[in-house]
């Protein structure tokens, strides 16, 4: 049973958290090139006092490009949530099935193979009856 | 689960505007960069261009790299990656002199 690789999800290796402090570092170079910039226009805004319109517009531009960037980590959240509560599901319904299986093969019959029809039939019948507990469960709260 | 989802990031509206103003940001880096390192001697020059002219140049030559990097998500990776486009953008016309 390959479930890992059913559930395809990298581990947590070092690379990965190597890639977190690229992402952090990364922020702070956009902060650092949109200071730069606003601190720029605010140079030149002292010499030619037109350009003051310039530094609102830059200001505006960094905070909606922060809004964006706070709007996307919330919703990568949000995502990343329901996508482990998937796998939780999906983990312990294979789980289920290899017991399954497993006491199948003592009784002499063969597991189904990946490929045949019995196996999704199997796996389907396992998912739906953890839903219809689940919500039964719900119900009788 | 999909192999090949990686491949299929999608274009969206939201990641098109925040990568536009993000090659606009680099954009104007390399415009005011030459103001910081020169301090205070670019204050005394008048041959700097005004600020809408620069605002609007920046705004199209960032369509393309914003055009390009629309189905890339927000994240500041990503947005850093936008910012270098722009940034290179202004110094491609820059070397052709084609404006600026």
């Amino acid at each position: 049973m390959h479930l890992e690789g059913m559930i395809d999800r990298p581990d947590a290796t070092r690379l990965r958290s190597f890639g977190r402090f690229v992402n952090l570092a990364c922020f702070f170079v956009l902060l650092l090139i949109m200071g730069t910039v606003i601190y720029g226009l605010v140079l030149r805004a002292i010499w030619a006092h037109s350009y003051s319109i310039a530094v609102v517009i830059a200001v505006l531009g960094a905070i909606a490009l922060l809004i964006g960037l706070a709007q996307q980590e919330i919703a990568a959240r949000d995502k990343a949530t329901w996508r482990a509560m998937a796998e939780w599901q999906l983990r312990a319904t294979y789980g289920k099935l290899a017991a399954r299986w497993a006491e199948q093969e003592r009784a002499g019959r063969r597991a189904p193979t990946i490929d045949s029809e019995l196996y999704y039939e199997q796996l389907l019948e396992v998912l739906i009856e953890d839903m219809q507990r689940v919500t039964e469960n719900a119900a009788s709260e | 689960m999909n192999k090949t989802s990686q491949l299929e990031l999608g274009e969206t509206w939201p990641r098109f505007a925040a990568h536009w103003i993000a090659a606009c940001f680099g954009h104007f880096l390399k415009v005011v960069l030459p103001l910081i390192a020169d301090w205070p001697i670019p204050l005394l020059s008048r041959d700097f261009p005004r600020w809408w002219e620069v605002l609007l140049f920046a705004g199209s030559t960032s369509l393309l790299a914003a055009i390009i990097n629309a189905n890339l998500p927000v994240t500041a990776r990503e947005l850093l990656k936008s910012a270098a486009f722009g940034f290179a953008l202004n110094a491609t016309v820059e070397a052709l002199r084609i404006a600026g």
